[in-house]
């Protein structure tokens, strides 16, 4: 049992074990029934062990019939066995052979049963990933469950694509093998709600605040651009505030936010608003903060909504007023409606719907195309509100599923060890990409390992760039430049990776310097965890790679001469001879799901681009 | 005696019997008894030998003959007038010589004359007409006057012209033979000594006992025998052995030995194979089952048990086993074949 158990691991394994021995009683018993022995067996056993001299099996014989002698012998094998003594029977000298064997197999489960059971541990451990997933899995149905709540009434297709969104990482969640996986799922579903929300964020209420603006100049269609303007600024930002002093209060200083609430009540246009505000004040008075915050949220919302409403309704009556407007105020208010579109431009819908308003205001007889256009510009309006809380609850699902993620990484971690380094240094104006590389590479070890890159000795190299290389921007080279960042990354499915990177840059005028890198290749996957495998590809702890410098930032610092130092290649490999196996190895990297897409992005861009 | 002469004709089954209503017939308790009154009575007069006399006295019982085999001055003779003497039975002594003629022994018609003068044959019963007779020396007649009891043995009775007559209840004859003395004997064909209910051998005493044989022998007393059973008693006995139960793998465990005896059969040991040339006879598994019956009785039981077989298969069977020449240049007697027979048997 135990040696199948090393093979086929179960837990808890007393089910099995129970269920093996209580078949191995009932094969006992069964086997014990069918071979039990007869009367007349039994009865020659005894006289044999008790020395009966063939008294019981006579008696048991003469038993069906007999007389004379026969009573008299049936009552002495009676006698007999009223005085014999039956344990001389259990005195018999024990089957040796069968409990050698019986000691020995037991001896030898003990044996089995201390030592570790190496399948058993990956089993307890993939369960608890598996426990660890079906939670996340929970989380997010709970979290999808609540945008779908919070979208009731107003439902939108990019809400209801959220919904979807959060419902496909539930189910992919559930179906992931390994946390891997799950969080390949994540990541897939973080970088659909960004590519959700995005052109319906903070850019796009500032579109339709330059739309506003736009028309709120011209007398035809001030109220509706004012009213659109407010839309776009969204005056729940003020409430917005006060939120985050109601998050930074202190136990006992709520009761100054409570006063702020109950005053922003009593000055809320809204009814709705203002109640929810109130309520707010009371929760905050009382020191319950969460029920203040989320009255304070709900309150927002509403707001929002208010004035997307009230942008709605302007616009719309814009449009029914169009027909009572002189042809110069039509052609002003075309003019605005234009300039508004151009304005609008981050909120492509309400754009081309103010572009169509403008387009068919200018031309005679499509009057109704324009009121039409409006009122569908009217409609983007209305849709500004639930914009907002799109981005609440898309933040919000997204903060979730990274709460997850990391929870998933955070496990992984325990599992194993193992560490790299990796360093740039490069010289010239391409200085900063020594330290790009440098972040890339650590970056690399951070997405090989899944840990987080941390930059503990910055120097001159800003502390965005070091944890998000992506951000990297084009070196400056202007002046010289120098560096370092070193980043340890941490974690890995299996392997606890560490990268380390350094980079000392010098820059100087623009093109006049060769840029030189240097990176040691980080031993990563070293780890002594059973998921070592899925570590980082095990490099070679003395394996030098070159690679040029590519971009980043560093502090700049002007140089009286337009030339500079001759870059110190300290390489020991030339770079040509190993970039093809690098590129192909980083490649190959970004083909794991693990990696988040805009990473791979990333490392496709920097291989693809100019730096070949 | 009817039913102990005819080895082979009577089952040896138990029969219920209603010991009560049963004519002449005795307690189990009073079978013990008379058995220890004989045995006690054959100890005045034989010193040691109580194995001995048990066996004879078992073959009595159980109707058989006895063929006492051992060198003259042992007491064979000693110990069948003793036993003549304690029982209340008619003995008589047969000198067997190669000069005996059957009619001596089976008796002879003879002319005699009536008180009206007439003459007639009248039939002169011969010593065979007794209850307990004495072949000593069995094996010095010839074969002819040894054939002439191979009826008076085996059915009880004796023919002589047209007339055949029956011989007294209980019939019991003990033969004796001298093993070492070849010369001018004849030695009983197989025929005769499978009539033979047991063959015992008669030991040589004891360094005490010797003692005591010349203390009570070359004295002027001799010790005086008491008859305490009498024919009738010994045929009850022979009666209530009869009936004491055997179980069927007791009789099982009796055949495999006789049938381990004989060298043709898979049973028997390597020493049967290599020595024996003719194994036991069913009549010689009938001795020892009935023997078995009475040695259970002697000792208080009510059954046979495997070591009553055990015990008299010895002198039920060593003279029915033929032993060929190998055992003989060997120096392998009846006896050790048979241990190795029990052994085989018993670890079967």
């Amino acid at each position: 049992m135990q040696v199948v158990f090393r093979r086929w691991p179960v837990e808890p394994a007393w089910v099995p074990m129970l269920a093996m021995v209580a078949a191995a009683v009932l094969v006992a018993v069964a086997g014990s029934w069918r071979a039990r022995p007869s009367m007349a067996e039994v009865a020659r056993l005894a006289d044999v062990r008790l020395g009966g001299r063939e008294r019981l099996f006579t008696a048991l014989e003469l038993a069906q019939g007999g007389g004379g002698l026969s009573l008299l012998q049936q009552a002495d094998a009676e006698a007999w066995a009223a005085s014999a003594d039956p344990r001389q029977v259990s005195r018999r000298r024990l089957p040796r052979r069968a409990l050698g064997i019986a000691v020995a197999g037991i001896a030898l489960t003990a044996g089995l049963a201390l030592v570790p059971n190496g399948a058993l541990d990956r089993l307890r451990a993939a369960r608890a990933d598996e426990a660890l997933r079906e939670a996340g899995a929970e989380e997010i149905a709970s979290i999808a469950t609540e945008v779908a709540r919070a979208g009731a009434g107003s439902e939108t297709p990019k809400r209801r694509a959220l919904v979807r969104e959060l419902r496909t990482a539930e189910m992919a969640l559930r179906a992931a093998p390994t946390n891997a996986a799950a969080v390949a799922a994540l990541s897939r579903t973080q970088a659909g709600l960004r590519a959700l929300v995005q052109p319906t964020g903070t850019g796009a209420g500032d579109a339709a605040a330059a739309a506003g603006d736009q028309l709120a100049r011209t007398a035809a269609s001030e109220g509706a651009g004012k009213a659109l303007a407010a839309a776009g600024a969204s005056s729940g930002a003020g409430l917005g505030q006060m939120t985050a002093e109601l998050a930074s209060a202190e136990p006992g200083g709520s009761a100054a936010v409570a006063s702020q609430l109950a005053q922003a009540a009593e000055e809320a246009a809204d009814p709705s608003v203002a109640e929810q505000l109130r309520k707010a004040a009371e929760e905050a008075a009382a020191g319950r903060s969460e029920a203040a915050q989320a009255a304070l949220d709900e309150a927002e919302r509403r707001a929002d909504q208010a004035d997307a409403d009230r942008a709605a309704e302007e616009l719309s009556s814009l449009g029914r007023s169009l027909p009572g407007l002189s042809a110069a105020e039509q052609a002003e208010l075309a003019e605005a409606l234009s300039k508004a579109s151009v304005a609008a431009g981050a909120q492509p819908e309400l754009a081309q719907t103010l572009a169509n308003a403008a387009t068919a205001l200018a031309e005679e007889g499509q009057m109704g195309e324009a009121a039409a256009a409006l009122e569908a510009a009217a409609g983007v309006a209305r849709g500004l509100g639930a914009a907002g809380d799109l981005d609440t609850d898309a933040a919000r699902a997204n903060d979730g599923l990274q709460s997850i993620k990391d929870a998933l990484l955070a496990k992984s971690e325990g599992a194993g060890a193992g560490s790299g380094q990796g360093c740039g240094e490069g010289q010239a104006d391409e200085s900063a990409s020594a330290m790009d590389h440098a972040g890339r590479h650590g970056l690399n070890r951070d997405v090989f390992g899944g840990g987080a890159s941390v930059q503990t000795t910055p120097r001159s190299l800003p502390q965005r760039q070091a944890e998000a290389c992506p951000e990297f921007e084009s070196p400056s080279g202007d002046g010289l430049g120098q560096g370092v960042t070193v980043g340890p990354g941490a974690g890995g499915f299996g392997s606890q990776g560490s990268g380390e990177g350094g980079g000392p840059g010098q820059a100087q005028g623009p093109g006049s310097g060769q840029g030189g890198a240097e990176g040691h290749r980080g031993g990563g996957g070293i780890g002594g965890g059973a998921e070592g495998r899925l570590a980082g590809r095990p490099g070679a702890p003395t394996e030098r790679v070159y690679v040029p410098g590519g971009g980043g930032t560093g502090r700049s610092q002007a140089l009286p001469s337009g030339t500079g130092d001759q870059g110190a290649d300290a390489s020991l490999v030339p770079y040509e001879q190993v970039y093809a196996e690098y590129r192909a190895d980083a490649l190959t990297q970004t083909d794991r799901q693990l990696m988040p897409e805009r990473l791979r992005g990333l490392l496709r861009d920097y291989f693809d681009g100019d730096n070949q | 005696m009817s039913d102990i002469a005819p080895l082979g004709t009577h089952g040896d089954s138990p029969r219920p019997v209603d010991l009560d209503n049963q004519p002449g017939s005795i307690e189990p308790d009073r079978f013990v008894a008379l058995a220890a009154a004989i045995e006690a009575e054959l100890a005045k007069a034989m010193v040691g030998q109580a194995e001995l006399g048990r066996l004879v006295l078992m073959a009595l019982v159980g109707g058989g003959h006895v063929l006492l085999e051992g060198v003259p001055g042992l007491g064979k003779t000693v110990l069948v007038r003793s036993l003549a003497s304690a029982l209340h039975l008619n003995f008589a002594r047969v000198q067997f010589t190669p000069d005996l003629m059957p009619g001596d022994i089976t008796g002879s018609s003879i002319v005699s004359e009536d008180e009206a003068g007439r003459r007639r044959f009248e039939f002169q019963p011969g010593p065979l007409f007794t209850n307990l007779l004495l072949a000593d020396e069995i094996n010095r007649a010839t074969p002819k006057t040894q054939s002439a009891l191979l009826e008076a043995m085996a059915e009880h009775q004796v023919t002589t012209g047209d007339a055949t007559r029956p011989l007294p209840s209980p019939f019991f004859v003990l033969a004796t033979q001298n093993p070492i003395e070849h010369e001018g004997t004849y030695p009983l064909p197989e025929a005769q000594l499978d009539r033979f209910f047991f063959k015992l051998v008669v030991p040589f005493p004891e360094p005490g006992e010797l003692v005591e044989i010349a203390r009570r022998t070359t004295g002027v007393g001799a010790a005086a025998l008491s008859p305490v059973a009498t024919g009738p008693e010994l045929e009850a006995m022979a009666r209530l052995a009869r009936e004491v139960p055997v179980a069927s793998h007791v009789y099982e465990r009796a055949a495999r030995i006789v049938i381990a005896t004989h060298p043709d059969r898979p049973e028997a040991p390597e020493e049967v194979r290599r020595y024996v040339r003719f194994g036991a006879s069913p009549r010689g598994m009938q001795a020892v089952v009935v023997a078995a019956r009475v040695r259970a009785l002697l000792e208080g039981r009510y059954n046979v048990a495997f070591d009553d077989l055990t015990a008299v298969a010895p002198p039920a069977l060593r003279h029915r086993l033929f032993l060929n020449f190998e055992a003989d240049a060997a120096g392998v007697d009846a006896d050790r074949v048979l241990a190795a027979v029990l052994a085989s048997v018993e670890a079967s």
